[in-house]
């Protein structure tokens, strides 16, 4: 259930607001990494640092203008396209939580099985490489991600008419390409 | 009994939370949600959207000094940043300022960023569609660096952007086609 459905309360308005956000969100946030990421030590940097990033823009955030799902996506997002084109120097200079330390060995075990469960989803995703940016982020959050075409859209901070527009022709790019399933072209869209 | 890493994520997160302000917040008008995109992200990774407020009225801009040496600025449409640049530089803020067509960036690096800066460096007021900015935040040889994506040709829309500091000088925006970034992919 979403704070965010049941009127314009704030659930990011103060701390114990932002614990509850955390506890809802935690699995599907390390889902959407470990779809991203095959490494349990950099699921748990990524993670923590979503939630670090969530927490001090928290403020972006107004409730009933989208949901918490659409936000924390785009949150997510940048986190991870952040993190990618750092080198490794800069990723250790502005580590605040290095969520790493934090893992003993059940921990690395249950991502590990968070990874693997994840591995057709990196399939999927690396199949779509090729799709133009715009296409192929929307078609992930949608499709990998199952969010809604509004969330998607909200997530990527552009309009839900532009969002259709631009899912359908990524579903006709797609039918071309050989070896992509029908699945991921048709589902959800 | 062990503790699950989502437990001791959760003590982490409690204790940044217990460093941050946590002030009652005033309803707002609504505006749009834009993500912070490209580029000088990297600087401000802790501030990750960007908010901009959206207005039909005339003028493109207004920077109004505060009392307490802040400087307030809203962006009513996107056009002559230069004139914006110069408004700000009379209120003691030294930026740079580029508004770039959508689907274009500017060649980065532009100059040395200025890594994760204590304060964001464009804020978004708490309580109006407001930015603001504190000359104090910036050392004498460092730059706000503002990028904007416009929208399709609108100038009352943005598709997002990126802010960060740069020390020294920056280089002038050479447009390049946006090497989208997405995510990680493997």
């Amino acid at each position: 259930m979403r704070l965010d459905q049941e009127g314009p309360a704030d659930p990011l308005a103060r701390t114990q607001g932002f614990e509850a956000f955390y506890l809802r969100h935690f699995d599907v946030m390390t889902r959407f990494v470990a779809r991203r990421v095959a490494d349990p030590h950099t699921v748990a940097d990524l993670t923590a640092e979503i939630f670090l990033a969530a927490l001090h823009s928290r403020h972006t955030y107004r409730p009933g203008q989208g949901s918490e799902t659409g936000w924390l996506y785009g949150v997510a997002r940048n986190v991870l396209s952040v993190q990618r084109r750092r080198s490794e120097r800069e990723a250790r200079a502005v580590e605040r939580v290095v969520a790493r330390r934090l893992l003993d060995g059940d921990d690395i075990a249950d991502l590990t099985d968070r990874i693997d469960a994840e591995e057709p989803a990196r399939r999927a995703l690396s199949a779509m490489a090729d799709l133009p940016e715009g296409e192929r982020a929307l078609l992930e959050l949608v499709v990998i991600d199952q969010l809604t075409v509004a969330e998607a859209a909200q997530a990527l901070g552009i309009r839900v008419g532009t969002a259709r527009v631009r899912l359908h022709r990524a579903r006709r790019t797609l039918r071309k390409v050989p070896g992509v399933a029908a699945a991921l072209v048709t589902e959800g869209l | 009994m062990t503790v699950s890493f989502r437990d001791k994520l959760l003590a982490e997160l409690r204790a940044e939370a217990a460093t941050v302000p946590w002030e009652p917040r005033p309803a707002r008008r609504p505006a749009r949600h834009l993500v912070a995109a490209a580029g000088l992200a990297a600087a401000v990774a802790a501030a990750v959207a960007v908010v901009i407020p959206l207005m039909s009225q005339t003028p493109a801009f207004a920077v109004v000094k505060n009392p307490d040496g802040t400087v307030t600025v809203r962006i009513n449409e996107f056009v002559r940043p230069k004139e914006l640049e110069k408004r700000l530089r009379e209120e003691g803020v030294r930026a740079v300022i580029d508004y770039v067509p959508y689907g274009q960036t500017c060649r980065e690096p532009r100059g040395e960023i200025v890594p994760q800066p204590e304060r964001m460096p464009l804020r978004r007021a708490e309580d109006s569609m407001d930015f603001w900015i504190d000359p104090k935040d910036f050392g004498p040889d460092e730059t706000l660096v503002v990028q904007m994506h416009s929208a399709n040709d609108d100038p009352a829309k943005s598709n997002g952007g990126s802010v960060g500091v740069v020390r020294g000088p920056v280089a002038p925006c050479e447009l390049v086609p946006v090497a989208f970034s997405g995510v990680e992919r493997e």
